[in-house]
């Protein structure tokens, strides 16, 4: 539950920030000039903020877009992507969140309408295109608080060459079953084997009731991603990861797949410090990682063998071409 | 570890009486009492004197990192009733309009509710053209305070003395006193809120089993140290009960080969017990 909202003075009377501020009547309302002067401040503890997150309602003023760095597409075009939140409702140990930013409110740029401008510029232009949200944020968890999906469906409809990618551990779906699927849209949901995301990814929806979530997408119409990243290492990752994928095309149809996509885990360097620094009891943390390339991931011969086991387990149940593996620039 | 900063002698005087501290000897730059865990710094008026006390308190106190911080006070308001406490939920310095935001972490549910924007004048407010808690010492002692303590250990409290109508001359010692001492079940509740997160970040940081030992046994530079202090925070986590694998290495090994040998222990561990 939010029990104080930082409220920046340019967006006091947006009526987003009204209507956001009525679902929490007995959060304390802070006024503030920026953002940033809550969110950026030094001497602040994410793992102490995550005990009870603030909400920052805000307004985005520029860069609403970022090109998504080479080997991290799904298909053909320009890739960019935009974050109308920071931060995430879900707490998962490995989350490169938690190295980037201080504070672990969450903040809401509520001109929506801005990024969807931008977004709209940014396909007139570059044609075929994808925007992927979920980025900095789950796409779907806070969707009962911000309303955001349920705004960019239709902006995205009137776009006739932009994909949009929401990525989400939430079994948050009404926005979706609520209305006709979009054809460019991919609803993908990330997962690590259950074992796993109950030891790392705290509060985050089981692997079954995800399932259940995304049966229920299929039933309506809407295309579906799986995301296998980042692949978590355990000494019985390749039972944990068959059970997983084992559990995984059960429910989900293979045709109604848009893409796969897997990813061996890594952070930046000093996101990774950070972490150490945050939760050095962790066991993730004390794994068999090495420093590559200003890169913290597991050493090269056990993430080639996860990367080869995984792949070639999904390669059995999907087609090569919507497999696509996150391909990182090699560490010189 | 808990530090309070107050102004003033009939602010610090409940404070005193409830934590049983005793004053320290008059050499001191400030009036500091003591006992045991908790420390308390009387500062004298204005956001200057309590920057200064704080830094004072923070070194004879022994400059440790992630103490719990109250500056507890009495305030003016133009709405709020006499004797109400009120949390700062922003702290604004009038002169330079800089403004803070206290993280209500560790909000008690004594004091929960009851939070405000506290304004941090230069002479005492007569006026209260704002609905807020108006005072001289919090924008001195939060941007301080901040710099020896993560923000959601460091909070102000303060007790609505008076408003419009009201004659300052009117607040005596005793009447500052009995407003504290009548809010001191939501200071105490607010102090423990803030010393269970000041109880987690040092356990966070304490120095990991072995460090101390390994430094006495071979030479380290400061980024060897850096390393060995991770590395064995990792064994803490894979193995706490195995002894290190470094006896056989003689006391002429370099601080690289110490961390290389319990790196290549820990990796081959961490393979085996798969971490996550």
């Amino acid at each position: 539950m939010i029990s104080t909202i930082y409220v920046e003075d340019g967006v006091a009377d947006h009526p987003r920030t009204l209507e956001i501020c009525e679902r929490f009547p007995k959060a304390v309302r802070v006024p503030c000039q920026r953002y940033g002067e809550v969110f950026n401040r030094r001497s602040q503890s994410f793992r102490l903020q995550k005990r009870q997150p603030a909400l920052i309602l805000a307004e985005k003023l520029n860069r609403f877009l970022h090109e998504v760095p080479a080997g991290y597409g799904i298909g053909e075009g320009r890739a960019f992507y935009f974050s109308h939140m920071l931060n995430c409702l879900y707490d998962c140990r490995y989350c490169f969140l938690q190295g980037m930013y201080r504070s672990a409110s969450y903040v809401v740029f509520v001109n929506f309408e801005d990024f969807f401008a931008a977004i709209e510029d940014e396909a007139a232009a570059a044609g075929d295109s994808w925007f992927f949200s979920g980025y900095d944020c789950d796409s779907l968890a806070f969707e009962g608080v911000t309303g955001f999906v349920e705004h960019a469906l239709p902006a995205f409809r009137r776009l006739p060459r932009g994909w949009l990618e929401l990525r989400t551990k939430s079994t948050r779906i009404e926005a979706l079953l609520d209305v006709e699927p979009l054809e460019r849209c991919v609803v993908a949901f990330s997962f690590t084997p259950e074992e796993i995301s109950r030891a790392l990814e705290h509060q985050v929806p089981s692997v079954a009731r995800r399932l259940r979530a995304m049966s229920r997408l299929v039933e309506r119409g809407w295309r579906l991603g799986l995301r296998f990243d980042p692949l978590i290492y355990s000494r019985d990752f390749r039972r944990q990861y068959e059970e997983l994928y084992g559990q995984v095309f059960a429910a989900v149809p293979v045709d109604s797949l848009h893409s796969v996509s897997l990813g061996p885990f890594r952070l930046p360097t000093g996101f990774f410090r950070r972490l150490e620094r945050l939760y050095p009891d962790e066991p993730l943390i004390a794994g068999p990682l090495a420093d590559r390339g200003g890169m913290v991931s597991y050493h090269s011969g056990l993430e080639a063998e996860m990367v080869g086991f995984c792949t070639e387990e999904l390669l059995r149940r999907v087609p090569r071409e919507i497999f696509f593996p996150c391909e990182l620039p090699s560490a010189s | 570890m808990l530090r309070f900063v107050v102004a003033l002698g009939a602010e610090a005087r409940p404070l005193i009486e409830r934590y049983r501290l005793r004053r320290e000897p008059d050499e001191h730059a400030f009036a500091i009492y003591r006992r045991d865990e908790v420390a308390l710094a009387v500062s004298g008026i204005g956001k200057a004197a309590s920057a200064a006390a704080t830094s004072y308190l923070h070194l004879v106190t022994g400059a440790m990192r992630h103490a719990a911080w109250l500056n507890v006070g009495i305030a003016g308001h133009r709405q709020r009733p006499v004797g109400e406490a009120v949390m700062a939920h922003k702290i604004r310095d009038a002169a330079s309009g800089r403004a803070w935001y206290p993280p209500r972490i560790a909000v008690s549910p004594k004091s929960d509710g009851i939070s405000d924007e506290v304004v941090t004048v230069d002479r005492p407010e007569t006026k209260f053209g704002e609905a807020v808690a108006y005072e001289m010492e919090a924008s001195g002692f939060y941007d301080t305070a901040c710099r020896f303590a993560s923000s959601e250990l460091v909070q102000c409290l303060k007790v609505v003395s008076d408003g419009p109508g009201t004659k300052v001359a009117e607040l005596t010692a005793a009447k500052v006193a009995s407003l504290v001492e009548r809010q001191l079940s939501a200071v105490e509740s607010l102090a423990q809120g803030c010393l269970e997160l000041s109880n987690e970040l040092r356990r966070l940081e304490a120095e990991p089993p072995d460090f101390a030992r390994c430094l006495e046994r071979w030479y380290f530079t400061v980024t060897e140290k850096h390393q060995l202090s991770r590395l064995l925070r990792r064994r803490r986590t894979l193995a706490p009960a195995t002894p290190l694998p470094l006896e056989d290495l003689g006391e002429q090994a370099r601080g690289k080969d110490v961390n290389r040998r319990l790196g290549s222990w820990l990796d081959e561990l961490a393979v085996d017990q798969g971490a996550a």
